[in-house]
């Protein structure tokens, strides 16, 4: 059995899928790669976006997703945070 | 009578430098150790980054205390006696018997720290009876400085066993890094315990020790 993810993880798995998909992805592809529903994508989207975390934008009448430095910043940490965890067990 | 030296008189003040770069190491852990438990809020951080800070307050213990023992600044006040559990002594028996009793308390602390959050024991009740415990046992060490070397060497002991399954199961180079530290740790106190029979014995615990912190460090080289 897989184990249930906290909210910092889903909180960088958002923010990694915005960042794999070259910094800008669709609110209906993000939902889907950080597999959650609806709902809940836009409960953890407004606070990134109050967080300045991520910023919604409008391009050709599509709306899409992109990282912020906090978002970037945000990224980096968790990944220090999981090495250091991981390398001392905790 | 007051052991205050364990090593050679031409290892004075090597061995407190080698200290000091112990001291650095444990506050690198202590901070980035904080800094997560900032991000996270998980409490197996904050009493990860306390334990270290715990281990530099040791370490930084043992050099004050040999720092003034060894350039013999205590002889040359005349301070004179004072009485301590019924036992006159002079004032630089009490500052040894202060200053190496913190050392050994705060490194005991430290690594039951790192005991209980490797295996998530992480309860108030469990860190004030240890506190006594390890108090009882620094001051038996004052008279046999073995008990505190192997009581250090039993909490090793389940340190190694925890960060070697760490690495079997993760087969990183970090973990295996962390597995080998606490192991050379392990080894420098089973060395500090023979330097009653040669003190060359605590230049190469001393040695042993500082390559333990080398490679921590080099893990939070390869984290950062």
């Amino acid at each position: 059995m897989t184990k249930r993810r906290s909210r910092m993880d889903i909180v960088y798995d958002m923010l990694s899928s915005i960042q794999k998909k070259d910094n800008r992805i669709k609110p209906t592809h993000l939902m889907y790669k950080s597999n959650l529903s609806h709902k809940l994508m836009n409960r953890y989207l407004d606070d990134l976006v109050r967080n300045e975390m991520v910023e919604e934008i409008e391009d050709k009448g599509n709306r899409y997703l992109i990282l912020k430095d906090k978002g970037f910043e945000f990224i980096t940490q968790f990944r220090k945070m999981k090495e250091f965890a991981d390398s001392f067990g905790l | 009578m007051v052991k205050f030296v364990f090593g050679p008189e031409w290892f004075f003040g090597i061995d407190s430098v080698l200290d000091i770069f112990s001291v650095l190491v444990a506050l690198v852990i202590a901070f980035y150790s904080y800094r997560f438990y900032r991000l996270a809020g998980k409490r197996n951080y904050k009493f990860f980054a306390l334990a270290f800070t715990l281990f530099s307050l040791a370490f930084l213990s043992k050099v004050l205390t040999n720092s003034v023992i060894y350039n013999g600044f205590l002889e040359t006040l005349d301070l004179g006696m004072i009485s301590l559990f019924g036992y006159v002594i002079t004032m630089k028996e009490f500052f040894y018997i202060g200053g190496y009793l913190g050392y050994r308390l705060l490194l005991l602390l430290g690594l039951a720290g790192i005991y209980m959050v490797s295996y998530k024991k992480t309860s108030e009740m469990d860190i004030g009876l240890l506190f006594y415990l390890f108090f009882v046992v620094c001051i038996l060490s004052h008279y046999q400085f073995i008990f505190f070397h192997i009581t250090a060497l039993i909490l090793l002991g389940f340190i190694n066993y925890f960060y070697f399954g760490n690495y079997f199961s993760k087969r990183k180079l970090t973990t295996l890094l962390i597995a080998v530290s606490f192991m050379l740790m392990f080894v420098s106190h089973a060395l500090f315990i023979l330097t009653h029979f040669s003190p060359l014995y605590y230049v190469v615990g001393e040695v042993v020790h500082v390559i333990s912190f080398i490679l921590l460090m080099g893990v939070m080289i390869v984290i950062r």
